[in-house]
């Protein structure tokens, strides 16, 4: 092996630990017994083994269920608004000729150089005014203010590869404009559907902003997770951050094939 | 325009309602924002006060300071790791898609658990100390989270052990689109590798390092999650200035003043880098 073959290796070894190790100090905290926590100098390997935090945290009845069934119906509706309103929008841009599918693109790009906080003040605000303050609903609205640029993007650049000969032969044969979108477009672009999908969930899944300023005494696991954060609950924290962080580390990995990206930096080639 | 809305009649269909949505939730919030933070508190009338009451308060000014260094900071660090961590990848060849897999995990991990994690990392009795102490590189413990220039360099270093990998896999793609041919002519002809660097391969990835840098800078100024749930109130960034206005002193008015100054920034950032740099890169934007 070369000198630089190796050090290139060194190199994305130490990184790799340098990524690993908190993760690592994540799921140790969750499943050490204290006095491996709070000693002086807490051992590098879990010493004694324990489910006991996370029996705790189930134990702990409404306070953990509504939580987690809170952020679970957000997101399972945010995914189906975000494909109701995704779908369509990608489809069209994708079929728009150049100038006018940039010029979209830009738009929903625009959309996010908008800090979060200057949405969500008065969003807050009106929804007070409006009776969704604190309620599911009004959480996966704003949750879409999130998610849709991401879906559209994904979407656009699925329907985008779409071979348009075969839509015309579906139009040919005799199919409506709609009806060959349903018949053909997107069956054969069911995978594109699903990867938006389940982006468009883990996006609502661990949201952070939009529910801090939109949720009160109905918090969202995120929330509830920073509320023992805050007051330094440090196993409960470390319980609900690896139960949040499961879901949205077994959708990435099982995605890992169709992330380009472009979908990861929330872009698209025009 | 009659004859285009004619020919586009169903794409336009298609598109409305996330047009109409965009109008709901995106451009009315602004127009409220902008509308808020000229409204006097008292009479609800139009005034400059709120903004002069923020440009005049120490608070928002170290938020302000903070919130430029963060970004500026996290922003280089990340661009110049993810970088070099993607030459390194391409260069090992094949065998990088095992560890293309490590380096996914942090993307996998939702920022505000990232902040968690981090705040286990950079407390007193954390990790990074015991590791430092263990290896004699300090004597004593750091406070790194009690809001001085170290808690910046701690809120820079959490907020790139989460995003620098995404900023590795768009450079990496970037650089695996190059031709192979062009390195191996110049090699050839007898360019020296850091020459190559500068004249073939930081050309021809510009277009990437743009969109990394567009993307991620627009992120690193809205910096909130990251900031509120390790510094609190202790180090404040304009992101957690406003939302701790509004939440802990309840003034939507200083709020919405300082998310509209944060709003100014990201957009002049963006047409400056625009400007001064090119807009090769925004095309694949």
């Amino acid at each position: 092996m070369s000198r630089a073959k190796l050090g290139a290796w060194i190199i994305s070894i130490v990184f790799v630990v340098l990524l690993l190790f908190p993760l690592y100090i994540m799921f140790k905290i969750s499943v050490s017994a204290p006095h491996d926590v709070f000693r002086e100098s807490p051992p590098y390997f879990i010493e004694n083994f324990t489910w006991q935090h996370f029996r705790n945290v189930l134990a702990s009845g409404e306070a953990f269920y509504a939580p987690l069934s809170k952020s679970f119906i957000t997101a399972i509706a945010a995914t189906f608004l975000s494909l109701l309103i995704a779908v369509p929008a990608a489809y069209g841009i994708s079929r728009f000729d150049v100038k006018l599918r940039y010029i979209l693109i830009l738009i929903i790009f625009m959309s996010r150089m908008v800090p979060e906080v200057s949405i969500a003040l008065p969003i807050s605000i009106t929804f007070i005014r409006m009776g969704l303050f604190d309620t599911t609903l009004g959480l996966v609205l704003a949750h879409l203010i999130r998610i849709l640029p991401v879906s559209c993007f994904i979407l656009v650049s699925v329907f985008g590869e779409f071979p348009l000969s075969l839509e015309r032969q579906a139009r040919i044969d005799g199919y409506s404009r709609i009806g060959a979108i349903r018949k053909v477009v997107l069956p054969l672009s069911l995978t594109g559907l699903v990867v938006a999908g389940l982006f468009s969930f883990i996006l609502s899944w661990d949201e952070f902003i939009y529910a801090s300023y939109l949720t009160l005494a109905e918090p969202t696991m995120p929330i509830k997770m920073y509320y023992y954060i805050s007051r330094g609950n440090i196993f409960s924290s470390a319980t609900y951050a690896v139960i949040i962080t499961i879901p949205v580390l077994i959708i990435t990995f099982s995605l890992q094939r169709y992330i380009k990206p472009e979908y990861l930096s929330g872009s698209v080639k025009g | 325009m009659y004859s285009l809305c004619k020919a586009y009649r169903f794409e336009i269909i298609c598109v409305l309602p996330i047009l109409l949505y965009l109008f709901v939730f995106t451009f009315l919030p602004v127009a409220g924002v902008f509308k808020i933070s000229f409204t006097d508190s008292a009479s609800g009338d139009f005034t400059f006060d709120n903004f002069k009451i923020l440009l005049g308060q120490q608070e928002f000014h170290t938020a302000f300071i903070n919130t430029l260094i963060i970004a500026l900071g996290s922003l280089t660090l990340e661009i110049g790791l993810g970088l070099l961590l993607a030459m390194v990848l391409s260069f090992q060849g094949r065998r990088t898609g095992f560890l293309k897999s490590f380096f996914m995990l942090p993307l996998a991990i939702p920022t505000v658990v990232a902040a968690v994690i981090m705040s286990y990392m950079f407390s007193s009795s954390g990790w990074v100390n015991r590791i430092l102490l263990d290896l004699g590189i300090i004597g004593e413990k750091i406070l790194w989270l009690s809001g001085d220039y170290k808690s910046l360099f701690t809120v820079i270093v959490a907020d790139s052990w989460k995003v620098t990998p995404l900023v590795m896999l768009i450079l990496l793609a970037g650089l695996q689109s190059i031709d192979r041919q062009l390195f191996k002519a110049a090699k050839i002809d007898g360019a020296k590798p850091f020459y190559i660097f500068r004249r073939i391969t930081l050309p021809l990835l510009m277009p990437s390092i743009t969109a990394a840098v567009i993307i991620r800078g627009i992120d690193a100024f809205r910096i909130f999650s990251l900031a509120l749930v390790l510094m609190g109130e202790n180090l404040k960034v304009i992101g957690t200035f406003a939302y701790l206005e509004f939440s802990e002193y309840n003034n939507q008015y200083l709020s919405a003043a300082s998310a509209l100054i944060l709003f100014l920034i990201i957009m002049t950032a963006v047409l400056v880098y625009i400007r001064f740099v090119g807009k090769k890169g925004l095309e694949a934007t």
